[in-house]
């Protein structure tokens, strides 16, 4: 009896799993016929259901090119590079699409000194640091634990109070990673104009065209994010122009 | 005759005179037109120039007078300002360029404006055409009147000038041979206002074109206009005979043109008269048209059949041949380059191979042609196919490679040419071992092929990732920070512990109370060895004097008491506590009671059996150790 109660339990799971999963491979099957307008639906279903994959990401992307949505295919790249900030068919991709944009703009934004000082945060993701300092920690840790027990193994305990160093510059990148970490949006209209405040009625500062890439410093207030460029400068763009993934 | 009070005739006289005169000026300028012709006669296909000056504010267009057989096209348009005794009278002058149709003798009637509120016009004109003198290229089609000709050379078009732009196309030839190259002039004018434009495609079954790369660029006076000129050049070879009309050539342009419409500044402006002002945001408009250029008809001639070779390639054009080989002098189954080049003026895209008659003499291998092309403003297309053969002899002997032979039709010559290049002897020594047939890898024996590095043609996005994990998380989730938490906390945890519980530790071990403690066995064993010693050397009083004072000593650190102030009775209660056996307590009993004996009375037993009472506390020390 148990072992049926089990085995349906597990029939159930398993039959909700798939129900609720996207199927992915249909999802490049279509991009294979030209399909793309399926492939996105699908990848966006992903998405909704709270599945942050680089990956998704990445294959959203193409499918926004090849429907010739080039701002959603720049937000799509972006946020898949924030998940996946070595991956070299990323980082192509992206530049592909920025080279076809009219504004000449970064993808980044400059932190000055600090930024370069700690040049392996940009390459690494918050999940990656997160998971180095743990186990660098818990290794230090082991080793102290076997200098306490094996005494003649006290020598190692210098080199582990020094190795200390190593999660510690690991947990602080770790905040300063995710002080850093803003959503990144583009542009997805032809022409949108970046106002001084998140209302119709402010001075119009400049103007960024389809593609652009912008980071969300603030969260929306109304209709507006405010947003930063990688040349420094600042403003309100109403979200109905843009797209961004992964929001706060 | 008059009454006394009104003037004299004289005066009248001269007021009626300088009024008529000041009515005569008021009139003079009130507004007038004048049409100029640049010349009054001329032939069929020339061109001529018509001004028309307008004095005062002209308001509106000029009503152009309908002529048959002659078309007006407007070219130009100033305006300027004349000051006359302090006072501003605007002029303009707007020119046409008077294109006649057809022989006769034309008159032009006033045209007529309304200025400065009052409809004017300008006196009429007249124009003769006659026939043109030299031959008529047009005469086999008479029909054909909208598209006169000068000399059989050339083949002007000039249609459709607009804001001052006419686009026209001269070709070295009208009359080509199918195949032929023609090069085509385009000359695009313009006053200054062309400000951009791009070529549209207009392509024809009928026609190959070219483009050649480049323009010149310089001015010219037309009609007593200064314009500027973009020169282009084309191609066209005609591929069938008979009558070809050639697309036009059409210029999507952007212009700009004065606009006078709904501009308050150019109102204002026009007060006074408007002046030479050339701010384009105020005069000026922008806007797109289409111009083109007339067609082009070409009568083109079919290559004679007379003295046409059999194996005729086709090609048509002035081109040479060339032909070589590597080496003269080789051995049996080594390899030798056939180099067959033509070259000229000309396109060689479609020659087929031409390969000498090498089969017999060995194996043959060819390599893909090497074809160049190079498109020359003047000449037009100059281009160059060279064919390689590599050949491997299998065979000693002397072989007569022969000639290649190329049949084409010289335009200039106006018959077939067979283009000859002699290959002459080939000597094939015998093979090194023996003279036998060498089986020759094809790859080993073909000639270096010629590479080319692989030039990008496009690019576009990297694919998909197909073999990734879509459905896993890359964010730093929930259970993600559980896992953390576990990973990194548990071991520190330990670590904090056991740190803890060293450094305990170490201080118990650095109290003085504890390292006797720990030190009393040790002490105790070896005193009491020392006691059995000097009860051996018979000391027998002092050994077991020693002894108590051990086991006293060993009691008092171990159990943290004064040892010296131990009595017999606090030493058992004191074992009892801990949870000594009844059995080693009553024997420590004895052996204290016997010490005291010994301390008490003087009398020491022998020397072994203060020994044996030495060893037997020894062995009870060690065996309440634990419980202490």
């Amino acid at each position: 009896m148990l072992k049926k109660w089990l085995f349906g339990l597990i029939l159930l799971c398993s039959t909700a799993a798939l129900a609720a999963d996207p199927d992915y491979t249909r999802a490049l099957q279509a991009m294979d016929q030209g399909d793309y307008q399926t492939a996105s639906a699908i990848y966006e279903s992903g998405i909704k259901q709270g599945n942050n994959n680089g990956h998704l990401y990445y294959n959203l992307g193409i499918c926004y090119q090849r429907l010739n949505r080039k701002g959603e295919a720049v937000a799509a790249f972006l946020a898949a590079r924030r998940y996946l900030p070595r991956d070299p068919d990323v980082g192509a991709n992206l530049r592909f699409m920025l080279n076809q944009g009219a504004d000449k703009l970064d993808p980044d934004l400059d932190y000055g000194w600090s930024q370069r000082a700690t040049f392996w945060i940009e390459r690494l993701t918050l999940r990656e640091l997160a998971y180095g300092s743990a186990v660098s920690l818990a290794i230090v840790n082991l080793i102290l634990l076997i200098t306490i027990f094996v005494q003649h193994l006290r020598s190692l305990r210098k080199f582990a109070y020094f190795a200390l160093i190593i999660p510690g510059v690991l947990l602080i990148s770790c905040q300063l990673k995710s002080r850093r970490e803003m959503p990144w949006g583009a542009v997805t209209v032809a022409n949108s104009k970046i106002l001084s405040g998140p209302s119709k009625g402010n001075t119009v500062i400049f103007e960024l065209h389809e593609g652009a890439p912008f980071a969300v410093v603030n969260q929306s207030v109304g209709e507006y994010w405010q947003i930063q460029l990688s040349d420094g400068k600042k403003g309100w763009i109403s979200r109905a122009d843009t797209r961004v993934f992964d929001t706060p | 005759m008059y009454p006394r009070f009104f003037p004299c005739r004289t005066v009248i006289g001269t007021m009626l005179l300088l009024g008529s005169l000041l009515l005569q000026t008021t009139q003079a300028h009130a507004g007038t037109i004048t049409a100029e012709l640049n010349r009054t006669e001329g032939e069929i296909g020339e061109t001529f120039a018509l001004t028309v000056f307008v004095e005062g504010h002209l308001e509106g267009e000029l009503e152009m007078p309908q002529v048959p057989g002659l078309v007006f096209t407007r070219t130009g348009y100033q305006q300027s300002l004349n000051i006359i005794n302090g006072q501003s009278f605007p002029e303009v002058s707007i020119t046409y360029v008077i294109n006649p149709q057809q022989i006769g003798v034309f008159k032009i009637p006033g045209i007529s404006a309304v200025i400065d509120g009052k409809k004017t016009s300008s006196l009429p004109l007249q124009l003769t055409i006659a026939a043109g003198g030299k031959t008529q290229p047009n005469a086999a089609n008479p029909a054909n009147n909208a598209a006169p000709q000068n000399s059989a050379n050339s083949a002007k078009r000039k249609v459709e000038d607009t804001g001052g732009i006419f686009i026209e196309r001269e070709c070295s030839k009208s009359t080509p041979y199918v195949g032929e190259q023609v090069v085509c002039a385009i000359r695009i004018y313009h006053r200054d206002n062309l400000v951009g434009g791009q070529r549209m495609s207009q392509n024809s079954a009928d026609v190959r074109r070219f483009n050649v790369e480049g323009e010149q660029r310089y001015a010219r006076a037309v009609n007593g206009q200064r314009y500027s000129v973009i020169e282009l050049r084309e191609i066209l070879i005609p591929q069938k005979s008979g009558e070809i009309k050639v697309p036009p050539f059409a210029l999507q342009a952007r212009i700009l043109t004065w606009s006078r419409r709904n501009n308050p500044l150019d109102k204002f402006f026009e007060k006074f008269g408007g002046g030479n002002f050339n701010f384009d945001l105020n005069f000026t408009e922008e806007k797109e048209l289409t111009l083109n250029s007339n067609e082009q008809t070409f009568q083109v001639k079919p290559l004679p059949s007379d003295g046409k070779p059999t194996n005729f390639s086709g090609l048509l054009g002035d081109y040479q041949l060339s032909a070589g080989v590597s080496k003269n002098q080789l051995a049996a189954g080594e390899t030798v380059t056939i180099t067959v080049t033509v070259s000229g003026n000309g396109p060689l895209d479609s020659l087929a191979e031409i390969k000498p008659q090498i089969d017999a003499i060995g194996r043959s291998y060819i390599d893909k042609p090497d074809y160049k092309e190079e498109v020359d403003p003047e000449q037009g297309i100059r281009s160059s196919k060279t064919f390689k053969f590599a050949l491997v002899p299998n065979k000693a002997g002397q072989y007569p490679l022969g000639s290649v032979e190329l049949p084409i039709f010289n335009p200039k010559l106006q018959q077939y040419v067979t283009l000859r290049a002699d290959l002459g002897n080939l000597i094939v020594t015998p093979a090194t071992a023996e003279e036998k047939p060498v089986v020759v890898n094809a790859q080993s024996a073909s000639p270096t092929s010629i590479k080319k590095d692989v030039k990008l043609l496009g690019q576009d996005l990297i694919g998909p990732h197909r073999d990734a994990d879509l459905t896993v998380s890359h964010q730093l989730t929930k259970s993600d920070r559980l896992v953390l938490a576990g990973i990194a906390g548990l071991p520190l945890a330990l670590v904090f512990g056991m740190l803890g519980v060293e450094e305990a530790r170490r201080r118990r071990m650095a109290n003085p109370s504890y390292q006797r403690r720990v030190k009393a066995l040790r002490v105790c064993i070896d005193s009491l060895k020392q006691a059995s010693e000097r009860s051996g050397s018979g000391e027998v009083e002092g050994a077991i004097s020693e002894a108590q004072r051990s086991l006293r000593k060993y009691l008092g650190d171990k159990l943290n008491l004064v040892g010296t102030a131990l009595t017999p009775r606090d030493i058992d209660r004191e074992l009892n506590r801990i949870g000594v056996s009844d059995e080693a307590r009553a024997k420590l009993t004895i052996l204290q009671e016997r010490f005291e004996k010994v301390a008490f009375s003087g009398r020491a037993p022998a020397a072994d059996e203060a020994q044996r009472w030495i060893s037997e506390l020894s062995s009870l020390v060690q065996e309440i150790d634990p419980r202490c």
